[in-house]
């Protein structure tokens, strides 16, 4: 078995009272900082005393940042930008308060914890987006901040689409003619990949060789799952249609900051030394057993401009093991189920009918 | 009056379940009959029996309310209650049912049928069983015993679509709206013929009073919590008149007693009732506590799990009616006087549900206060009862007009 390197070095013990001393602390650290952030934890009655694993500590939904601009800065910092997370399903974006700092820690993290799956080399890079995503200054998207964060694995990026979303063959194929004949790298988002890529190259029949390509892709199941495309179907039209047979999918998040997933050899997505994953029950928020389905719960010891290192998002996942994956890797390892439905509910109000449907 | 075009009426993608094109088309041609008619009532009646006589409908506790609620000792005491002299329907009502209280789209029905209007319910696109076995029974009696009420009868469902509503609003006298904001204006869109008029149920919100002496005293705390639960969680807290706000009147000690002994009643409540929570919302709930938090000076939270989530406040604020969140979620103010209620009884105030306070003492704030809310005052269990007084409308009055005579 190979040896556990960073950043998937920590086994168990070692990684709880790490994470324990410095999670704490950098609550501690966003309590002090964050005026909502103290009100939120206050109102829970949160003791810094009664801490004895990270679990103890105070996780905030994923979805508070729709409604609350949260920040650890001081009001006159002047140099922070704004994410705004794909909100591409629900109409209330994310605002994610994220200065030089935090966005530095970032990018090393993301190079250190990529580095393991795709190789240290840089990879001539295929973006599955238009050139425009990332053209907005001050206002980025999870697509924007995908797209340059994985920049860093790739050389001569070149995207695939037009700004209208149409496919940019001619692009591609230069690209293809040129690169295409060793090892390279397409990114892009899960759905914009099936949708923008995908379909037009069987709708068209366009014939394309893509055997030495690792796709990245990620950015959530949801409109897949209303699609019900299975992952397995993913994978085999992906291979049908272009020849991909390396696909890597990723699971993470504009509003936590160095908390990114990668899927190993196995298939099984990795949590690194940066990050904390665990799993809680809808019904009282205690946590999952190995294998039990809940609530995926993620902390991250990166952002420290604005309260995002300990959140509770709205996806359902179970954990597969700790320190024992197949590949090597130490750390906890996991599956992504989807992201949790909307209830549906009795009672009369608001529930009419959505205009349009 | 002249008939709709019947032609253009049958082209357009209506499902009916009462009634039909043809009927839709001749509705400006029946004559209003009077509030409370002898026929309207023995319909009723007869579908009263009908609906009671199925097996099927003791698995559906709403729609044996609603048999029950039409029976003849009932109408007739509401006609005691709601019937003036001199009175006639206004011709047609239209409705739009709201989809998630399977039942409403029968009371609303019968509300504007017994104001002597002929009524056309357009239905949420969500079907239900309960729809499905009154809508059978109307259809029944309508084509037999009762055919003098088919002509005044549509039940209908249509996708959403301006021209179909633009329709329907053209021959309306009174506009019957029920759903959210959005869903309401919406429909509002659509204009009336000059004298017609909209009897607007959007979006609403409840309270409720508790004194906390009355819960520490009472020897049946476990029957006030079944009512309280009857009220809140048997519609998931999602039905306008469920209470989110609650005021607890008494000195500090007394009200955390009173709360201890009546949250933890329904604590056992709900685990026998084995009330669940989707996960999703568990998140929602969980959101908004923090967001009341954050912005709205609340202090505590207190989660008992996910079915019971309590955001305890110094004082109420209007804003709070933005962040609350329905299937157990309640915002909880203690003070000595009743007037402590006074900011979340605004405009978005429906219902006000007491324990252990008389309605009068509200009512008489209500009205000293100038406040903008507070349409219906109910003790604990009766929070969800239909009535023909909603929202501060009579309905039978609205749906028809008083013929002066002097």
């Amino acid at each position: 078995m190979p040896e556990k390197t960073f950043p998937f070095s920590l086994t168990k013990e070692k990684k709880d009272n790490y994470l324990t001393q410095e999670l704490t602390k950098l609550t501690l650290y966003h309590r002090e900082h964050c005026r909502y952030y103290r009100k939120m934890t206050d109102a829970i009655g949160f003791d810094p005393a009664a801490i004895r694993h990270y679990a103890d500590l105070p996780y905030l939904p994923v979805t508070l940042f729709k409604e609350l601009r949260l920040s650890s800065l001081p009001e006159e910092e002047a140099d922070y930008k704004t994410v705004t997370s794909s909100g591409t399903s629900s109409q209330k974006r994310s605002q994610i308060i994220l200065d030089a700092d935090t966005r530095t820690q970032q990018q090393i993290a993301l190079t250190k914890i990529g580095s393991s799956f795709l190789g240290g080399r840089r990879m001539p890079y295929l973006v599955i987006d238009c050139p425009s995503t990332i053209h907005s200054r001050n206002n980025f998207s999870a697509r924007t901040s995908g797209i340059i964060g994985f920049s860093i694995f790739g050389t001569h990026r070149t995207f695939a689409l037009r700004d209208d979303m149409s496919l940019d063959l001619e692009a591609v194929r230069n690209f293809l003619e040129q690169y295409g004949g060793s090892r390279f790298l397409i990114f892009g988002f899960t759905f914009m990949v099936w949708e923008y890529f995908l379909r037009v190259l069987e709708k068209e029949n366009i014939r394309l060789d893509c055997s030495n390509a690792i796709l990245l892709h990620g950015g959530g199941w949801k409109k897949m799952q209303d699609k019900a495309v299975s992952k397995a179907e993913y994978k085999d039209r992906l291979q049908k249609a272009c020849g991909i047979s390396h696909v890597l999918e990723y699971y993470g998040m504009a509003e936590q900051t160095g908390s990114i997933f990668f899927e190993c050899e196995c298939g099984h997505l990795h949590c690194s030394d940066y990050s904390g994953i665990l799993f809680r029950r809808p019904e009282d928020f205690s946590l999952c057993g190995i294998g039990e389905p809940g609530l995926i719960q993620v902390m991250s010891l990166l952002p420290k401009s604005y309260p995002g290192h300990n959140l509770l998002t709205e996806d359902e996942g179970r954990l597969l093991g700790v320190d024992d994956c197949p590949c090597g890797r130490a750390g906890e390892y996991f599956e992504v189920i989807g992201r949790v439905r909307n209830a549906e509910l009795r009672g009369c109000s608001d529930t009419y009918e959505a205009i349009g449907s | 009056m002249k008939p709709l075009d019947l032609e253009k009426i049958k082209e357009m993608p209506i499902e009916y379940l009462a009634g039909d094109a043809q009927v839709l088309a001749r509705l400006p041609q029946q004559e209003p009959w009077v509030p409370f008619d002898d026929r309207t009532l023995a319909f009723l009646n007869a579908l009263s029996a009908a609906l009671r006589r199925n097996p099927q409908t003791r698995q559906m506790p709403d729609a044996a309310s609603f048999a029950f609620w039409c029976r003849q000792g009932n109408m007739q005491q509401l006609k005691k209650k709601y019937a003036q002299p001199d009175r006639i329907g206004r011709g047609i009502t239209v409705h739009f049912a709201p989809s998630n209280i399977p039942v409403l789209f029968a009371f609303t029905l019968v509300s504007g049928l017994l104001s002597g209007s002929c009524t056309v319910v357009r239905l949420a696109r969500k079907k239900s069983p309960q729809e499905a076995l009154i809508c059978a029974a109307i259809r029944q009696l309508t084509e037999g015993e009762f055919r003098e009420l088919r002509p005044r009868i549509v039940l209908c469902r249509y996708a959403h679509s301006s021209e179909i509503t633009d329709m329907l609003s053209s021959v309306c006298d009174v506009r019957v709206l029920w759903g959210s904001d959005e869903s309401v204006l919406a429909i509002r869109k659509s204009p009336l013929p000059p004298r017609g008029v909209d009897m607007p149920f959007a979006a609403r919100g409840s309270a409720a009073v508790i004194r906390a002496k009355s819960v520490l005293e009472s020897d049946s705390v476990d029957i006030l919590a079944r009512n309280f639960y009857n009220d809140t969680y048997l519609n998931d807290q999602n039905a306008c008149s469920s209470p989110v706000m609650i005021g607890w009147l008494g000195e500090p000690d007394e009200v955390q007693a009173a709360q201890k002994i009546f949250w933890s009643e329904m604590e056992k409540l709900l685990a026998a009732r084995n009330y669940t929570v989707p996960a999703e919302l568990a998140v929602r709930k969980l959101n908004a506590a923090y967001v009341l938090a954050a912005v709205c000076g609340a202090e505590k939270i207190i989660r008992h799990d996910s079915r019971l989530i309590r955001v305890q406040v110094p004082a109420f604020c209007e804003d709070m009616w933005e962040h609350t969140v329905p299937g157990g979620f309640f915002i909880e103010c203690a003070g000595t006087d009743l007037s402590m209620m006074c900011p979340v009884l605004g405009s978005r105030c429906q219902t006000v549900c007491r324990i252990g306070v008389e309605a009068q003492e509200i009512a008489a704030m209500t009205a000293a206060q100038g406040l903008r809310g507070v349409d219906r005052i109910v003790p604990a269990g009766h929070t969800l009862d239909y009535a023909l007084t909603w929202d501060g409308f009579n309905m039978i009055e609205m749906m028809s007009r008083k013929i002066s005579c002097e």
